[in-house]
């Protein structure tokens, strides 16, 4: 959520600045990448892992519409883990965030239509964006200061120690964070 | 308080007849049209295909025809006092399904007209000339001033209103080193009357001067 050049700033309209620059260099390399690459075979099973997963919204004829769950999210998001924010009510949020990924086992699409079926469109971005919240929560619990747009209340000073990033993984279903230094030029 | 919106409907991979779907929404204060597609897609019909992004008019994926004006949805609010509205897709685009229409010759026209900068001249610009190009920037692709023009420049070969805006906003910049004016032909912004570009304008959801950009290429 934050780093790289525009440091512990990211509120809106950093995302462009850097997409401009470093999207443009991740496109001539990877144009690069490719003349220099052979064609590979895409790998059979993960595609087929991503249709299951994906059509797993639409197989169910019961359960919960999307937004239900897209709702209480942002409530919890907005209430606890906005600008400022401290160590009881990003634990709070972190508790929510984890019942609603129960909850999403649930989830469904309430069309079949093939054609622009937002409520399926809306699932996957639901699965994404509670992804993202747990990454926000965890790596917001971990840093204890306040630096940029990240304001604890409960650590309102910028400490030097924690001049550093954090990266948050996700793997097999499991949040694990890193934390790494900071790049200096 | 309910209004009764009227919602267009139709599939174009489907052989079936356009119709419109009548929906009772409950009015509250502040509401935008967005929120009243929402609120059917949410509650009452989740078939319904719609488009939006930011939901704070900078993205221009939102727009549609509310009682027969072009606007974007997320930042235009509903009229309590009209009991009966309509909602439908943009006019004068090819229909997708329901109030979503089909970009496509929009996008391969405009893509025509190089809209970038092209033979950048790297030249200090004072802060008065960049404004000059100013207005011409806000343009943000929505569409609204193509669906709300009379059909002049869907004439084949005419510039549809979104190129000539874009257009003008290069042709205001110092940097850009395109003859752009010249590369024009007649035939192609004939249709633009004086009368039209201020229509035009008044359509326009950022507000741009758009009879200034026709007056500026022609």
């Amino acid at each position: 959520m934050t780093g790289c050049i525009h440091g512990a700033n990211r509120l809106g309209g950093n995302s462009i600045a850097e997409g401009q620059v470093f999207g443009r260099r991740a496109g001539i390399m990877a144009n690069k990448f490719s003349r220099e690459s052979k064609i590979q075979k895409p790998n059979e099973k993960e595609i087929n892992e991503e249709i299951k997963k994906i059509k797993r919204f639409l197989k169910n004829d019961k359960g919960i519409a999307p937004h239900s769950i897209e709702n209480k999210l942002k409530k919890t998001m907005w209430n606890n883990v906005g600008i400022f924010k401290n160590e009881k009510t990003l634990r709070k949020a972190k508790k929510e965030v984890e019942k609603l990924i129960i909850e999403s086992k649930k989830m469904r699409a309430r069309t079949k239509i093939k054609e622009r079926n937002r409520d399926l469109q809306d699932c996957l971005e639901i699965m994404n964006m509670l992804n993202t919240a747990q990454a926000v929560i965890e790596a917001g619990l971990m840093r204890k200061e306040s630096r940029g747009a990240h304001s604890r209340t409960d650590f309102p000073e910028t400490k030097q120690e924690w001049k550093k990033n954090i990266i948050v993984l996700k793997s097999s279903g499991k949040i694990a964070t890193k934390i790494v230094p900071v790049v200096t030029l | 308080m309910k209004i009764k919106f009227f919602i267009y409907r139709y599939n174009s991979q489907k052989k079936l007849k356009p119709k419109y779907d009548e929906f009772s929404i409950p009015y509250e204060k502040g509401m935008t049209v967005l929120d009243v597609v929402a609120y059917v897609y949410k509650n009452l019909d989740s078939t319904l295909a719609f488009r939006y992004e930011c939901r704070q008019g900078i993205c221009g994926t939102c727009g549609v025809m509310l009682n027969k004006k072009p606007v974007l949805s997320c930042s235009t609010q509903v009229d309590p006092t009209i009991i009966k509205q309509t909602i439908e897709p943009l006019a004068n685009f090819p229909i997708e399904k329901d109030l979503i229409v089909n970009l496509e010759s929009t996008l391969t026209r405009y893509e025509k007209i190089k809209p970038y900068l092209m033979k950048i001249k790297k030249v200090r610009i004072s802060k008065s000339k960049a404004n000059q190009s100013k207005p011409f920037r806000k343009c943000i692709e929505c569409g609204c001033c193509i669906a709300g023009a009379e059909l002049v420049f869907t004439k084949k070969g005419c510039i549809d209103p979104m190129s000539l805006v874009k257009i003008a906003r290069y042709v205001t910049d110092p940097r850009d080193g395109l003859k752009r004016k010249t590369a024009i032909i007649k035939s192609q912004v004939k249709g633009y009357t004086e009368k039209l570009g201020e229509a035009l304008s008044k359509v326009c959801p950022r507000g741009i001067p758009i009879d200034e950009a026709v007056k500026l290429v022609k």
